[in-house]
Parts: structure tokens; sequence; C-alpha cells
């Protein structure tokens, strides 16, 4: 069944953004779909919401960043979801936090905070950029030295933990293992090219009662061993003897070895493969054919792990990525569950308390009920996601969630929930609607797709409901959308059909 | 590796079990709810509860359960981690191993003979993987064959659990993989710090509490036509599941009474929920599996600080919450079995931490366990690659428990795992 202009372009901006309203998606149809990817990829081209607050609040109502906490990051990163015009920078830095899953559950020491910070500022710079220099930067990134123990890895007595997630998840895979592309003894080599790469000691002290030390520049708190030995500490603790990874040897550092991955076959198409079907099943569909995921690789190899370049190429040339198959396949994580229906009804939703910092009524413990706690993955694998969104307890934790967007009425700026006459306006709706129209309206703006004949019924149904659960006329006037419209809203969102996308 | 989730056997068995998709739907709908609670009544009666704890990262077993007879060995392996033989708790009275003092609140239990040590657990060809090595236990197979796509108990569940009590098996924090098979009925609930189910309600607009019935007619309207996308089912049957248990979950953790005093932090919240749901009477919940992690064991660095601190908390929740059970009458049908993805290295590293190793003890605590050491000692001068070799097979612990605990025959313990596995004997 070829699916139509309108539901691909509904489709890309689900999956390549948060999502579009009706109307949006039909001005994207208006400009074709390669002027519209191409707004999505560069999107370093499209001015930002001048609305965005460009650093989190801290409680001293500025941005101190001794003071930074984890909601003051969490709430700042909400905000620019909600409000970015650039949503596949977003979508981006999520994906990169949970493929380069770090926790604040371990990295709670001083200064942990703001490393987590400083992290999302890398996946957030290079988002859609150069996978070489984002394997980079992590191996510089001082919360992945932290996470994974790197900066006691010295050498004669390696830690083994950075070198061995870097290739059994980072940049080549289990599968990559038991094919043969790398063994146990090319991540013991790997970890003495890391040997040295560390955190410098005593140099960003944190003030009474605050997390984090002064210092706002992550490359002073990290220390890289020279390239020629020195005095320094590094220099002191890098171990500066040869090293045989994948049958090469040479005196190898960290940022080598990230070189050899990508450049020496077979490993560089072990990667291609690994980033190029993770990309895939993030924005396309799951278990993808033996064929697309050759496809993805071929792409990687091409523009040489170009992430912008793979991401048009996906949404522009790969015919899987609007398949049958494709649409609403996934399962929404827990933060695009939230930030698109937070984006597609209008709201304003405090994400804040007062002051700026603390906490709103949108927050990362929102999060966390469904599964997702930002900055908190369960483990150096990322979220596990797919099916295990799906539980009674997350299940209802959206639900709920949904249930405050409608519930929402405060006169309060910034804290006003849903604008039900500008929501009822875009819709083209009025006093003379019929409960269908509403349905059908709420239906292809919240789940993008046909519901069942029961289930549709059903919902108008509820919309005619009186308290006593008879079925009566329906007029959308003041009373009915204070209730029953919210009270659809909600619905639409709880029901099964709006966790996928 | 193929891991654990229900994600794959959705997809492999999405074919296979379309048809049979349509009956617990339809049973489900004529099953009144006096039904389902004259069902979990019968269930409940004598139903005996399996408490499974993982400590997720590797817990390092020399650290936990201390080779006295082979010390200096220990001791020389581990120069900077070793802990000192005069701080080491006898167990059972041996002189060949004995107990880390961080765990010191659970000695009364195995001092009245409670605490089984199933030593040095494993399986051949190690994978020093945590996600291999989860996977491999969480699914009962380390052949990485794709035989087995489901968890153990989820497997033990579908063929022997309820299949119509939305709470048969229950995931502190969420639904492990150990849980999942298709038939097998799981909710996830998640723990707040007074060990309730804080968010596990349905919410309704608070302004319009007469409209709160028909919200919850239109949810609870069922998909007639059977959407074939992944996952549609299961986030339909889930929340279906999800509405019918909010409410006793609530009246049981509203109902809750107890003396005891749980430690504070989310692993003893979870353990306390635990107890909540467990302990109920009115409504009774009849859980048969209740399933908790209490992460942060993989100890590549500072071990000397870290895992004394989680094996503090794990055993000071652990005795509250084995105190909690026997103050309600819960001890005699209670089973709790503790095990983690891999034993770690026998020698310390620079960072004073231990890398990934190999065998594992497994634990298991309750009144009916005969307390004990079981399987020989391991021995550290027989190596394989730095770790530990292993004496017995993990799934012999399972074998035992469906055996022992669940009451299954021998074959059908091996239609769980897909093998013939022996009975240990650690349970009476």
């Amino acid at each position: 069944m070829a699916v139509s202009a309108y539901d691909r372009m509904a489709h890309l901006l689900r999956r390549a953004a948060f999502g579009a309203r009706p109307d949006e998606i039909n001005n994207y149809l208006r400009q074709g779909f390669e002027a519209t990817v191409d707004q999505l990829v560069n999107y370093e081209n499209i001015p930002e919401n001048p609305n965005i607050p460009a650093q989190p609040t801290t409680r001293d109502g500025g941005f101190d960043i001794t003071l930074l906490d984890v909601d003051n990051i969490t709430s700042w990163w909400l905000d620019r979801m909600i409000f970015t015009r650039r949503p596949l920078q977003e979508r981006m830095t999520v994906f990169w936090h949970d493929h380069f899953a770090t926790a604040v559950s371990k990295v709670n020491v001083p200064n942990g905070i703001k490393y987590l910070y400083w992290q999302n500022l890398t996946f957030r710079q290079h988002g859609a950029g150069d996978f070489r220099a984002l394997c980079k930067a992590i191996n510089r990134d001082p919360a992945m030295i932290w996470w994974l123990d790197n900066y006691l890895n010295v050498r004669g007595s390696p830690n083994e933990n950075y070198a061995r997630e870097l290739k059994e998840i980072f940049m080549l895979g289990l599968d990559a293992f038991f094919a043969g592309g790398y063994t146990e003894p090319d991540v013991q080599q790997a970890a003495r090219a890391f040997t040295g790469w560390g955190i410098r000691r005593g140099v960003d002290q944190p003030p009474m009662n605050a997390p984090n030390g002064p210092i706002t520049d992550p490359n002073l708190v990290v220390e890289i061993p020279p390239n020629t030995p020195d005095n320094s500490r590094a220099a002191q603790r890098h171990d500066y003897g040869d090293k045989t990874v994948f049958g090469v040897t040479r005196n190898f550092n960290g940022d080598d070895i990230v070189d050899l991955i990508l450049d020496k076959e077979p490993q560089r198409t072990f990667a291609a493969r690994m980033i190029g079907k993770k990309l895939f099943e993030h924005f396309a569909y799951e278990n993808p054919e033996e064929r697309v995921v050759d496809h993805m690789a071929a792409v990687a190899l091409r523009h040489n792990f170009n992430i912008k370049l793979m991401l048009r190429d996906l949404f522009l040339n790969t015919k899987e990525f609007y398949s049958e198959r494709a649409l609403h396949s996934l399962i929404k994580w827990p933060v695009y569950y939230v930030v698109s229906a937070v984006r597609l009804l209008q709201a304003a939703v405090p994400t804040r308390g007062l002051n700026g910092a603390g906490r709103g009524q949108l927050q990362n413990a929102t999060l966390e009920a469904m599964g997702m706690m930002l900055l908190n993955p369960p483990d150096v694998f990322g979220w596990p996601g797919k099916e295990e969104w799906i539980t009674t307890s997350q299940l209802l934790a959206r639900n709920n969630l949904a249930n405050l967007l409608g519930a929402i009425r405060s006169a309060t700026p910034g804290a006003t929930g849903i604008p039900m006459d500008t929501v009822l306006t875009t819709g083209g709706l009025n006093v003379n609607s019929t409960a269908e129209q509403v349905v059908d309206y709420f239906t292809d703006l919240l789940v993008q797709r046909r519901l069942a004949p029961n289930v549709r019924q059903a919902l108008v149904d509820y919309l005619k409901k009186s308290d006593s659960g008879v079925i009566g006329a329906f007029t959308l006037n003041a009373t009915t959308i204070d209730k029953k419209v919210r009270g659809l809203i909600h619905l639409l969102l709880s029901r099964p059909e709006c966790q996928n996308f | 590796m193929s891991k654990t989730t229900r994600r794959d056997f959705i997809k492999t068995g999405a074919g296979a079990v379309g048809a049979g998709l349509m009956l617990p739907v339809i049973n489900r709908q004529a099953m009144g709810a006096t039904i389902v609670q004259q069902l979990r009544d019968d269930l409940v009666a004598d139903n005996k509860i399996l408490v499974v704890v993982e400590l997720a990262g590797g817990n390092d077993p020399l650290n936990t359960i201390v080779p006295l007879q082979q010390y200096d060995i220990y001791a020389s392996f581990r120069s900077r981690i070793a802990i000192p033989r005069n701080q080491v708790l006898p167990l059972y009275g041996s002189t060949t191993m004995g107990l880390t003092p961080h765990l010191a609140a659970i000695k009364p239990i195995a001092d009245a003979g409670k605490l089984a040590v199933i030593q040095a657990c494993h399986y051949p060809n190690p994978n020093l993987s945590h996600d291999g090595s989860r996977s491999i236990y969480r699914i009962g197979d380390p052949s990485n064959s794709a035989t087995l796509q489901t968890g153990w108990i989820g497997r033990h569940s579908a063929l022997f659990g309820s299949r119509a009590n939305a709470l048969d098996t229950v995931g502190i924090g969420g639904v492990n993989p150990t849980l999942y098979a298709p038939d097998a009925k799981i909710a996830g609930i998640n723990a707040d710090a007074q060990g309730n189910a804080g968010g596990y309600l349905f919410r309704t607009d608070d302004r319009y509490a007469g409209d709160r019935n028909n919200q919850l007619a239109a949810m609870r309207v069922i998909d007639e036509t059977q959407s074939t996308k992944p996952y549609a089912d299961l986030a339909e049957t889930t929340e279906l599941d999800a509405l019918s248990s909010a409410d006793s979950v609530a009246q049981a953790t509203a109902a809750y009474q107890s003396a005891v005093t749980y430690p504070t932090n989310n692993f003893a919240y979870g353990l306390k929920l635990i107890a909540k749901l467990a302990s109920s009477t009115a409504p009774a919940l009849g859980t048969r599996v209740f399933y908790i992690s209490q992460g942060g064991y993989d100890t590549h660095a500072d071990q000397v600080t870290d895992q004394p601190i989680l094996h503090r908390a794990l055993a000071e929740g652990l005795k509250a919450f084995y105190d909690d059970l026997v103050a309600h009458n819960l001890a005699d049908r209670t089973l709790i079995m503790i095990w983690s993805e891999f034993g770690r290295r026998v020698a310390d590293n620079a960072s004073e931490g231990t890398d990934h190793g190999q065998a594992n003890n497994i634990y298991c605590i309750g009144n009916r366990v005969r307390g004990g050491m079981y399987g020989p000692n391991p021995n550290l001068t027989d190596l394989q690659n730095g770790n530990l070799k292993h004496n017995l097979d993990f799934r012999d612990v399972y074998s035992t428990i469906i055996q022992g605990w669940f009451g299954n025959s021998a074959a059908e313990a091996a239609q769980v795992l897909n093998g013939n596995f022996n009975n240990l004997g650690f349970l009476s």
C-alpha cells in the first residue's frame, strides 16, 4: 500500500523532529521533502528561538557553575527540546546521550554534575557532525573519563574499562566481537594506549556547599599525555611503549585507536555497520534487513562517518525509511512522549520552579517515572527501551502526565497549560463542529493515524456522555471544552495507540 | 550475542502467535472482576513467593565470601583490597570460607541456618561482557543459540503462573528481561521513598470527578481491528493490566502495617514495597515472583570504598525485609535468590579495584533453605585467565528452585530450562 505524501511528511517530522501539527505538516509539504530535510539536517542555518535559555539557571537565578545541579541541567534541556527550532539537534543530543551513556549515579563526585553538563554540550556540538571528532571529544570528556575509570588507567596496570566499551559499545559493537572484528588482547592493548588520559588533581576544588569547582573549560581539568614524553603527570602515567592492536604495532595513543578503527579494514566496515544500523533503528525501524544495514554502512563509508550526510541520505534516499514497516513502528521514548505532547498542544508547562531554578510541573522526575531519568541511564549500554518502556507503572506515568497537561489551568505566565482556544482555532474547530470532527482532529494531531472504528466511536461517545454515562448531544462550548475536550486530550495521549510513533 | 529482550520475542514470534493473540483479549473481556478475584484467592492460599535480587555489575565473590583456607594466596593477589583476616566473620563454623564484615547484618540469618551459598557457579566459555553474561543468566542459555529468547522465569511463569492475574510477576522499577515471556503476566512497579507505589494509579481531572468512569470506560476499549504494528498488543494488554491492578496495589500498600524499620535507600524502598504487596490479604494479590536490582557492583576502581557501601545496603535491606517477612508470617513461603552476572578478576588492579571475571556465587535466603556451603570451594591456584573456574552450572540453581520451591517435576524444570540440570538440594 502506497504511503501518502502527507503521511510520509508527518512520519519524517515525527522521526527527525518532535512531530508536527497538521497545519505545519501541510506547510512543509508545500516546501517539499528536500527543502524540509535540509532545514532539519542543516539546523545550524535556522535561527534559534530567542526565548530558549542559553544556559541552565542555577539557584541564584543566574548561571553559577559551582551551584549547577542535575535538575538545573535537565530543566534547561527540556526547555530546549520544547522550544527549539532545531529539533534534530535535540534529537541527536538524546541519541548520543544514550549511545555514550554516562550516569550521575556514578558521576556524582565533586565536579561530576558540571562534567555531565559539558558532555551534553559536546553532544550538542557534534550532534550531526563527524563521528570521528565526536569519539575523540569523548576520549577527553571528563564525565566519561570518570564514568569508565580511565582516570585510573596507568602505565603498568591498565584499567580496561573505557577501552573495552569504546569497542564493545561506542565504535564497533558486540556483533563485531563475535565476528572476529576485535579480540580480548585488542582490548587490553588499546587500554595501554589510553593510559594517562585522566583528570587533573587539585585544580578545581568546589567551594563549601556547592557541587562544582569554578573552572568553566573542560580542557583545563583533563590531562592528556603529550606525544613526546615530558615531566607532566599524564606523561608519567602514559605507556609510551608499542602496542599491538588489530595486528598493527605502534606507539598508539587514545586518539590513534579511534583513527585505527575508522581507517583500518575490517574494523572500518564493522564500525560503519554498527553506527549505520544504530541510526537506522533509532529513526526508522528495528531489526532491519541485511541489505538495509549494508546500505547504511555503505553510506557511512562513502561519507567518512559524517553523521549529517548519513541522516540526509536516510531521510531522502533510503526508501525503507518511508515504508509501511517504518510508520508507527517504534515506541516513543519517554522524553519524546513528553516533549512532543507539549509541542503539539502548544502548551506552557514550567520545567523550573520559582527563581528560575528548582523543579517545575514538568521535570526529570516526570521522566524518571516513565523509566528515563535524563543524565542517569541505567548503565553504559544506555536505556534498553523498546518494549521495556512498556510496563504497567511506566504507562501509568504517561497517563498521569497526560492528565496533568490537560488539567493545568493557571494564569501564571509560562504555566498556563494548553491554550485551548488557540488549539481549537488552529484545528479549525468551532461551535458548529461535531463530536466526530473533534475526535478526528485531535487524533490527527496527537496520534497521527486512524483509530480502530470502535475506539473512535468510544471517544465520540465519551464526548457525549453525561456523568451518569448516558449518551446525549455534544456541542463545543466553554463547558465542554474545559471538561470534555481536555478529557479527550488526556485519553488520546494515554491510549495505547499513542505510545507508538 | 542476542540480548534477552521482550522485543526479540515479539519480533520472532509475531507470525507464529498472531492468531493466538486474540484469545487473552477475549478472555479478559469475558472475565468479570469477581472471577479474577476468585482466581487470585485460590492462588494465594499457599502460594510460594520467589524474590530475585540482581546485583548488577558483577559482585566480587572473593570479597563477599573470603577464602580463608587460601588466605595467604588471596592476600597476595589482592594486596590493595584484601579484607583483613581478623575481620572476616565465621560462616557455618567453617575454617575454609568466611563472610565479609560488611554483610554482618545478615549473619544472624546465616547463623540460623537460612542462608545457602552456592559457590563458583557459571558456564563454559565465559563471556566477560556485562551485557553478554547477564543475558546468559537471564535467558538461562550460555550457548548463544537462538533457541531460547525469553527469560527463564518468564518461561516458568508462562507455563505455571497465572495468566489472569496482572500482578502474577512484579518487577520493582521495571520489567527485567529475566521475567519476560509472551504469555507471562508481569507488572513493573516503581517504589517511592515510603516504599509505596506512589504514581501507580490512573489519575483523572479533579475538577470533574463525575467524568472519571467515562474516562476509564474509554481507556478500556480494545482495538477490535488488532493493529499489526510492533508493540501494539503489548501496549494494549499492559495498559489494561495497569488499570486493573492499580486499585489493588493502592489498597495493598495502604493496608500495610509493620514495626520493621527499613534503611533509607532505593534498594530498601523496593524491598519494603515487595513486603507490602506480598503481605496484603485484602486484597490478596497472588504475586508469585518479585524482581529487584541493586546496581553499582562494577568495581573497577576503589572497590574498598564502594563494595562495602553496597554490601551494607544489601545486608541491612535484606535483614529488614526478612524480619518483615517473619512478622507477616511470610518467611516460610518466601525464597530470596541473589545473583550477579559474573565474578571478578582474582588479582586486584592498580585502581584498587577488580576487572571482569568468571565464576560467581549465588545466594539463597529463606526459612526453607538448608543453610550451608554448596559446591567445592573455589581454588585460587587453578585459575583460567586469572579468573575463578566454575564448579557448578548456574542452571543447577534454577532447576533446584523450580523443583524444590515451585514444586515442579524434573521434567518440567527441564522444559523450562531446555535441558536437564541437577537439583542441588538446598531447599527443604
